[in-house]
């Protein structure tokens, strides 16, 4: 059970990293729509996809530790973690 | 002279190249920039309201980490493809201005300026060219820009143009098989002529360059041979001397000749 508290925890904090990455990922395919020169549209098409897929990844990566998470309460209720533990 | 035609024209004309203007409307620029500014509002509002994790704001997390920004960076990735492609955007570094001015000189007899009037080549007439034939030839010519950004940004960027001009030459033969993408060796028209049919088997097989001096003449007023520079030249860059008779006007333009009709394949 603590070991869900304390990821549950973490949960928030990953998400706004994953969000700040995706804003960052979405500034660089601006700037390449922009200003389509080499150096815009290759960090775009190569850093920008980079950042914004390990964002998407973390977000995924939540989804799939929240839906395991959620299956193991329903099988053991009375180990799981309260909805209350949840961010 | 490096950078002039036979006829002394400078192969640098007084204009330059204007920057890539982006085409603001172009409907993947709006769907790309739409589906940005959805993701953004979402992202930003969570950031600042930092709400519940409810399914409510997983499903818009999804949108604002997920299909948005998928949709973003696909419609980017087509318009950055398409703006590769384009005269501007390889005009943009200023080591190519010579090349990319001279093939939009209306009064230019070079072999790429010719090519860049036939409408048929449009603003694409640099990548028309120098794109790889064949199945992978999109991806390898991908790979061999990358490379030219790499060199431009660590080696070229802050080097004057004719320091530059003098430096940059031909990596590899240039091969026959773009060339024959359009002028295809098995058409009446081109066997037509006798120079053809005299070295069909050589140009199929790349021996002889259809871009050499003794055929249809380099590319460029500002092409040099292919491979490493001359030891000679090298040198001569090198100690800061000043660097002439390159290019087709040039006395070395005949050895310019053999040598790539010699090192092509």
């Amino acid at each position: 059970m603590s070991r869900y508290v304390i990821r549950s925890s973490r949960v928030p904090h990953l998400l706004r990293i994953a969000a700040g990455m995706s804003l960052v990922a979405l500034a660089l395919m601006m700037w390449s729509l922009v200003d389509p020169t080499p150096a815009p549209v290759l960090i775009a098409l190569s850093l920008g996809q980079v950042i914004g897929t390990v964002s998407f990844a973390i977000y995924l990566s939540i989804v799939a530790w929240d839906l395991r998470r959620r299956r193991q309460a329903d099988a053991t209720p009375e180990e799981s973690a309260s909805p209350s533990d949840l961010p | 002279m490096l950078g002039t035609f036979a006829d002394g024209r400078s192969a640098f004309p007084p204009r330059t190249l204007c920057p890539p203007s982006p085409p603001l409307f172009a409907p993947l620029v709006l769907i790309s920039a739409g589906c940005a500014c959805g993701a953004a509002l979402i992202l930003i509002g969570f950031l600042v309201l930092r709400p519940t994790l409810n399914a409510t704001t997983r499903t818009l997390l999804f949108f604002g980490m997920g299909a948005l920004p998928i949709g973003a960076a696909a419609a980017a990735n087509v318009q950055g493809y398409e703006a590769t492609q384009k005269r501007e955007f390889c005009g943009s570094c200023h080591v190519m201005i010579p090349q990319a001015s001279d093939s939009i000189d209306v009064k230019s007899i070079g072999l790429a300026s010719r090519h860049a009037r036939n409408p048929y080549f449009g603003d694409k007439n640099c990548y028309t060219c120098h794109a790889d034939y064949g199945m992978f030839g999109t991806v390898l010519t991908k790979i061999g820009g990358m490379r030219h950004v790499w060199l431009y940004y660590t080696e070229f960027h802050g080097m004057p143009l004719a320091e530059a001009t003098e430096r940059i030459h031909l990596r590899k033969p240039y091969p026959n098989d773009n060339c024959m993408q359009c002028h295809s060796t098995e058409l009446q028209g081109w066997l037509a002529s006798a120079d053809h049919r005299a070295a069909l088997q050589d140009v199929r097989a790349g021996r002889v360059s259809c871009a050499s001096a003794g055929c249809h003449g380099v590319a460029h007023p500002t092409t040099k041979p292919p491979g490493p520079l001359p030891a000679q030249l090298a040198a001569a860059i090198e100690a800061g001397a000043p660097v002439s008779g390159w290019g087709p006007g040039g006395a070395m333009a005949e050895d310019a000749g053999s040598a790539e009709a010699g090192r092509t394949r």
